[in-house]
């Protein structure tokens, strides 16, 4: 079972590249909702590259909005180990923005 | 910025606890980041967080609630089977694959074996088959629904490249501004003048239908009198009498393709059409009133039984299955 809010971790595929996340359909201006899609289609890719459990952490921080000791609580593992893994999903994150 | 490989892995470390919130400053060397990143990492890191985790149960949560009551109620048994047949569905998923692929080859084989140039290559998407991955010669691929059917000449991507469409296609096309990638939709052409798109050839008005996920696609009527020019995010229509363009508005229209449902106070009966039309799951209301209560949720590639899990979890619905059908009520 796999939801943002439960066990996040083969959020998406290389399919997955238009309606991941939730959009914020109040705006009328397709290139926002443009801009928005190409995000999605990049967080799809990194969560792809990232190992299992770092892309786990990476969606527990940002789609859950736990904080580090939250998630280090869940997941047994000490506050550095979820620090290290935030590091190597934003070093990716950075990665795939620049490409 | 030029470069980041002066950034060591503590950096980053430092960088995503501030972006995260963790803490309020970074080391003095890597303070000026954001102000240098021309990417703005900063800024979209924060919008993931911004759009998300809003009005969602957690699952979790209730997960445990329900796993506590069928442990209560003696059925401790059926969690297990639930699991079973999750893991088995996936076996049956991959080797479904399988068949599918070594069909599709055995298909391809037969066609270039016999030599029938002048014959089409038809991909076919059954009842049971939805998002069917088709490569198609050029580079460009397409994505079946299920009930789809797509076909082109074997010199595809050598002269032009044109395909034939019935039914609904997820397409990612190779641009090339001298072979524009045009789709027969019956009532309509598409041509692409971008890269990501979705054609339903009979929507429930009996209308051509383009969804524009990336890039810009050309809507037209076989004559070519009437044509419609779809930005990102727009949905065109192309009828016998008419045209018309307005932006799309639903979260789930590529759910079939990306397997990602998302629902902001929805109500089941929507929930249950969506079901119905995407995964072919059959759910009954056998309570009435099931039908108006209103969910949020995101489903990720969840196997049947956790979707039904997952919308009875907030009212403790019970749920049987029969046949194809699940029944849900309340206790």
């Amino acid at each position: 079972m796999v939801t943002f809010s439960g066990r996040c971790i083969k959020v998406v595929d290389r399919h997955a590249r238009e309606v991941a996340l939730e959009p914020d359909l109040s705006t009328e201006d397709p290139a926002e909702l443009l801009q928005y899609s190409e995000l999605q289609a990049k967080i799809a890719r990194i969560i792809e590259r990232l190992p299992e459990r770092c892309g786990q952490i990476f969606c527990m921080n940002r789609f859950e909005g736990l904080k580090y000791s939250e998630i280090a609580e869940k997941l047994s593992v000490s506050v550095k180990t979820v620090e290290a893994n935030m590091g190597k999903a934003l070093k990716e994150f950075r990665k795939t923005l620049a490409e | 910025m030029k470069d980041t490989g002066k950034y060591t892995e503590r950096d980053w470390e430092e960088l995503a606890a501030m972006f995260s919130d963790e803490r309020e400053t970074a080391g003095s060397d890597i303070e000026n980041f954001s102000n240098e990143d021309d990417l703005h990492t900063e800024k979209q890191w924060r919008e993931i967080g911004m759009r998300n985790s809003k009005g969602e149960i957690n699952v979790d949560n209730a997960w445990n609630k329900l796993h506590n009551r069928l442990d209560n109620d003696g059925l401790l048994t059926r969690t297990v089977h639930i699991g079973s047949i999750s893991r088995r569905s996936i076996f049956l998923r991959i080797a479904a694959a399988v068949v599918i692929i070594a069909g599709l080859g055995a298909a391809i084989l037969y066609i270039s074996n016999t030599d029938m140039l002048s014959r089409s290559i038809v991909f076919t998407a059954g009842n049971d088959q939805r998002n069917i991955e088709v490569n198609l010669p050029d580079g460009s691929k397409a994505w079946l629904n299920r009930n789809s059917e797509i076909s082109y000449k074997p010199g595809l991507g050598k002269g032009s490249r044109s395909v034939k469409l019935t039914g609904e296609a997820f397409f990612d096309v190779v641009h090339n501004d001298s072979r524009p990638f045009i789709i027969d939709a019956g009532n309509a052409k598409v041509k692409d003048i971008g890269t990501s798109f979705n054609v339903i050839t009979k929507n429930s008005n009996n209308e051509v239908e383009v969804f524009v996920s990336s890039g810009k696609v050309m809507l037209s009527d076989q004559a070519g009198a009437r044509e419609v020019v779809l930005d990102p995010g727009y949905i065109g229509t192309m009828s016998q009498t008419g045209s018309n363009r307005s932006l799309n508005t639903n979260k789930n229209y590529l759910s079939w393709n990306t397997d990602v449902l998302i629902y902001t106070n929805e109500p089941l009966k929507n929930i249950f059409l969506d079901l119905k039309k995407i995964y072919n799951i059959n759910i009954i209301a056998d309570d009435p009133e099931i039908l108006n209560l209103t969910l949020s949720t995101t489903l990720v590639k969840s196997p049947q039984d956790d979707i039904i899990i997952n919308l009875c979890l907030p009212w403790h619905l019970k749920y049987y299955k029969e046949g194809n059908n699940y029944h849900l009520s309340r206790k």
